[in-house]
């Protein structure tokens, strides 16, 4: 027999074991808006119990809505961006996951700048390292719903740059997590907002970073042992 | 492959036979290596099968297939396990080596043939993707994760270098599908 038609029944028999249909993944950026709107409709229930930021009058209603939007819409981008490297022959460039990831970073740094100069709400003094806990543990835990999900879909892909997927990923999932923690916290001294906000962005992409090396290393193990056998 | 997603595994059979000739040209022009493109190439089937949900008509299934036999490729080569077993074969150029089909006298051939296999891995994949298989330098980016723009510079770097390599025989421009 051909060695072509061995190879052929061999994948038939292989392809046999698992038979199911499957429905084909929708768009990535279609996930993406809805893993941030999903995020944002199901936590600003939780926002009710915490009330609205003290400085909401001062700041003004567009002031404090508008921006959290504007961040929701980048989370969306980015996550979809990440979703897009999951898909062969969609993956978005390295140019364009860079420029996503800068952007995503500069517009939470002009929104808290813009922010503090319309309505200067500073830590109270002595206060500091409280408020930093309290505003960095918060929105990691913010965002964190949306990171898990991002990773459920992302698994169900097919991985090719797994830095791209957890830069992208978790820099949106982190910024979904600011712009709902920022309807909430009133203090924009940028001191503040870089450490702590900034800081539990930055932390979601690293630990997005460390995840996703320990899950690439796990998957080359398992590519040397299937190749082995 | 919309009967493929749907549970049809016969229609498995008229992919496979669509498919392979071009993927297995393709994962030739990879590895360089007859041997490993072979074994590549049954990942690559096995691969298409679990990542069957990832295709999203009504894209064009080429560019898809492609893509997941990079993913084999690279992920392959990140391993690092066949290289052993194969090193026998390193440096010689294998005959199925594919060629632009624009630039066909048969004397001039072989010599192509060993220029495309003097270039940089990156500039050899864009001409072949482009001038063989004639994906567009879109669905190319796509592919690769670079921008239209880099893919198209690798393509015409690497028809550079074909006209440094073997002389002006070499014509550029043009799908050969």
């Amino acid at each position: 027999m051909p060695v072509d038609d061995l190879r052929l029944g061999a994948l038939r028999a292989a392809i046999a074991r698992d038979p199911s249909p499957v429905r084909p993944r929708r768009p990535a950026r279609g996930l993406g808006a809805a893993l941030a709107v999903t995020a944002a409709a199901a936590l600003a229930v939780l926002w009710r119990a915490f009330g609205l930021r003290a400085d909401y009058q001062a700041l003004g209603g567009l002031w404090v809505w508008i921006p959290s939007a504007v961040e929701l819409l980048a989370a969306a981008g980015l996550l979809g961006l990440a979703l897009r490297e999951t898909i062969p022959a969609r993956r978005p460039s390295l140019a364009a996951v860079a420029a996503a990831v800068g952007a995503g970073g500069a517009l939470q740094l002009a929104i808290s700048w813009a922010s503090f100069a319309r309505s200067p709400v500073t830590v109270p003094a002595g206060q500091e390292a409280r408020l930093w806990l309290v505003c960095f543990s918060l929105e990691l835990a913010l965002a964190l719903p949306v990171a898990l999900a991002a990773v459920v879909l992302v698994r169900r892909g097919l991985v090719g740059g797994p830095w791209r997927v957890a830069v992208a990923g978790g820099l949106g999932a982190g910024l979904a997590g600011d712009a709902l923690w920022r309807l909430h916290c009133p203090y924009s001294d940028l001191a503040h907002v870089l450490t702590a906000h900034g800081g539990a962005v930055l932390t979601l992409a690293l630990l997005a970073l460390a995840g996703a090396f320990v899950w690439d290393r796990r998957r080359l193990r398992a590519w040397r042992q299937a190749v082995a056998r | 492959m919309v009967s493929y997603q749907a549970g049809d595994l016969t229609a498995f059979d008229e992919l496979y036979r669509r498919l392979q000739p071009g993927l297995k040209r393709y994962l030739l022009s990879l590895t360089l290596n007859a041997h490993r493109a072979e074994d590549l190439l049954q990942e690559t089937f096995l691969q298409l099968h679990r990542s069957r949900h990832t295709y999203a008509p009504p894209r064009p299934v080429e560019p898809w297939a492609f893509g997941v036999a990079r993913h084999v490729f690279l992920m392959d080569r990140r391993a690092g396990a066949r290289r052993q077993r194969h090193e026998a074969d390193a440096g010689e150029v294998p005959p199925e080596l594919p060629v632009p089909a624009r630039d066909g006298q048969v004397a001039h051939r072989d010599q192509l043939r060993r220029a495309i296999a003097e270039l940089t891995p990156e500039r050899r994949e864009s001409l072949l993707l482009h001038h063989v298989w004639g994906f567009s330098f879109k669905e190319i980016g796509g592919m690769l994760g670079i921008r239209e723009g880099a893919a198209k510079v690798r393509a015409h770097r690497a028809m550079e270098s074909l006209r440094t390599l073997i002389g002006p025989t070499v014509s550029g421009g043009g799908d050969a599908r």
